[in-house]
């Protein structure tokens, strides 16, 4: 039994591996086209990938987009599960429902939802537009992990705060933001890996200007099979490596420590 | 001089009642206990002085300011609270600094007075600590110098000593009341613990139903409870009801159930038609004694270092009878027949 679990995990795992190894390998293919296993091995797609201009470009914006739209997600995010959890607010359920309806609808509808919207005042085809729709977008998963860092949050120690001269902002940024700050930043990490990865809402609302790293990918794979997809894909997975884990390590694993 | 003035409060949530026509005077360096069993408004009371509650009615003095709609962290009250609340991200020294910092005292006097509340509860090498790598008993005494260092004008309690157990329990109420008095602060205790309240503070505040039921020295309380609510809080068992009644060229309460007991002279009227007898000052008495009252043992409990009865009356009244363990007092069992009395100065005359 113990050895057939194992073995189900074992397959799980390279299940969810596969085509991570797969992207990679090919990256560092010398074929014209993705081939695994690689027959030689080149670092010819990475140095194209940055010596496409759109390509960096479109990174840059991505990068751009996603930090403002998810500190502007995050900081929402807090103050309103905290509104959520901490206060009686009148129509709690469905403020609460209403804040996380991004995640319900469909994307397509969503988007088709703000272009209309957004026609209307201007917005579309604008920086400021698609702060705004994926700031929308990833709002939820900030509010879900801080109402659940709230949840575990005892009330009294804000009273004894207050009650040992604190106000409002003394109480919040030197006791309750920093004992939620692994719900909080486990909200902006997952806020700013959909705003990264966000493809639908985007592709209706950019215009020529605003290409975002989804977007020319996607449009790269439309005319072109060679392997700078995965070099791309490989740099990103890199980043992931060096600043995600890290990170989920640091802050997202304290609560199996503990207090502390 | 009065400390702190509870004026005619009331709180009330919708249509409930926490708390009604509260009125209090402590005086300066007093420790007060509220007393009351749980929903008794004792914990509403001191959230309300602390700021957290804000009363429906009435107003909250503490010298001669007003304070009744002060918030929280503008009114210079320390509270303890039942968990402790010590902040769990920060060390000892950190937990003690942080009222400091927020009253924006210079660095130098943080230093000083922090370094003298840690000597005061006997923590000074626990600085670097966090608080849970402390005992019970020492994050008691953290939270403690956490308001004390603020030098508050009152300090409130919120049952600070349910979470320890019954050993460290004790030898906290001894040092809660040296703090407070060496401090010279004034307090005020919540507890349901009957025994703390009595051995810890200077008066009691025995609470029923959100209104005071009586307000006196822990002696007062024990010997002259006023209301069978209050006897019975603090651990009296025996009451009889019935009314007095001349007879002869004496007077006797006479009970409903026909038993007659007779009462001290001087006592005028006994308009509840109830009274009480603690156990401990029941005693067996031989059967020829006058005014005894004979019965039958249906029950015999230990308690430690003393024993229980359960005493059936011959007028079918039960009696409970508490007897320290001395030598040669021997045990008393079940089925044997015995007669009580008490001392005409021991019966309690309760009113409505």
């Amino acid at each position: 039994m113990k050895v057939a679990l194992r073995l189900v995990n074992v397959a799980i795992l390279c299940y969810l591996i596969a085509p991570i190894v797969v992207v990679v390998a090919t990256a560092f293919g010398s074929r014209a086209y993705p081939v695994f296993p690689p027959h030689e091995l080149t670092l010819v797609w990475f140095l194209k990938f940055w010596a496409t201009p759109e390509l960096r470009e479109a990174l840059r914006l991505s990068a751009t987009l996603s930090a403002t739209s998810t500190a502007l997600a995050t900081i929402i995010g807090t103050f309103s599960a905290l509104a959520l959890v901490r206060y009686r607010v009148r129509g709690k359920a469905v403020f609460s429902v209403v804040l996380l309806s991004p995640i319900l609808f469909p994307a397509i509808v969503l988007a088709l939802a703000l272009l209309v919207a957004f026609q209307r005042v201007g917005l579309t085809q604008t920086f400021r537009g698609l702060v705004a729709a994926h700031t929308l977008l990833i709002t939820p998963f900030v509010v879900r992990l801080a109402m659940a860092s709230l949840a575990e949050f005892d009330p009294s120690l804000e009273e004894a705060a207050q009650n040992l001269g604190a106000g409002w902002w003394r109480t919040f940024s030197r006791i309750t933001l920093p004992l939620i700050l692994p719900g909080v930043l486990a909200g902006a990490l997952f806020a700013f890996i959909m705003s990264f990865d966000e493809l639908v809402v985007t592709l209706l609302l950019a215009g020529p200007e605003l290409q975002t790293l989804p977007i020319r990918i996607f449009n790269y794979v439309q005319y072109s099979s060679d392997s700078t997809i995965s070099a791309i894909s490989t740099c990103l997975i890199a980043v992931w490596l060096i600043i995600g884990i890290p990170v989920y390590a640091r802050f997202l694993s304290v609560r199996h420590s503990g207090r502390g | 001089m009065t400390y702190l003035t509870l004026r005619n409060i009331r709180k009330t949530y919708g249509a409930t009642v926490a708390v009604e026509d509260f009125d209090l005077s402590v005086e300066a360096g007093e420790f007060v206990a509220l007393l009351g069993p749980s929903g008794c408004g004792k914990t509403t009371t001191l959230r309300m002085i602390a700021g957290f509650v804000t009363p429906t009615a009435g107003e909250i003095w503490i010298r001669d300011t007003e304070v009744t709609r002060l918030p929280p962290h503008r009114r210079n009250v320390g509270l303890v609270f039942q968990n402790y609340a010590l902040f769990p991200h920060m060390t000892v020294q950190a937990n003690i600094e942080f009222g400091l910092h927020a009253h924006r005292v210079s660095a130098a006097v943080i230093a000083e007075r922090v370094r003298s509340v840690l000597e005061l509860v006997g923590l000074s090498s626990y600085a670097d600590r966090r608080p849970h790598e402390l005992s019970g008993g020492q994050q008691q005494r953290v939270a403690l110098a956490r308001v004390l260092v603020l030098k508050p004008d009152l300090l409130l309690f919120d049952e600070p000593l349910s979470n320890l157990d019954a050993k460290l329990r004790v030898q906290m109420r001894q040092e809660i009341r040296r703090l407070q008095r060496e401090v010279g602060v004034t307090a005020l205790f919540v507890t349901h613990d009957q025994e703390e309240a009595m051995t810890m503070a200077d008066r009691i505040v025995v609470l029923e139903r959100g209104r005071i039921a009586q307000v006196g020295t822990p002696a007062e309380i024990y010997d002259r409870p006023r209301t069978q609510f209050v006897a019975d809080f603090i651990g009296i068992s025996n009451f009889f009801r019935g009314a007095i009644v001349p007879q002869n060229d004496r007077r006797v309460f006479r009970c409903s159930s026909g038993l007659e007991i007779d009462i001290a002279s001087e006592i005028a009227d006994c308009d509840a038609g109830i009274i009480a007898v603690r156990p401990e000052k029941i005693e067996f008495v031989s059967a020829e004694t006058s005014n005894s009252l004979p019965g039958i043992i249906l029950q015999a409990t230990q308690l430690g270092s003393t024993m229980e009865y359960l005493v059936e009356l011959r007028s079918g009244d039960r009696a409970i009878v508490q007897e320290q363990k001395r030598p040669r007092v021997s045990i008393r069992r079940g089925g044997e027949h015995v007669s009580i009395a008490w001392q005409a100065a021991d019966t309690i005359f309760l009113q409505s």
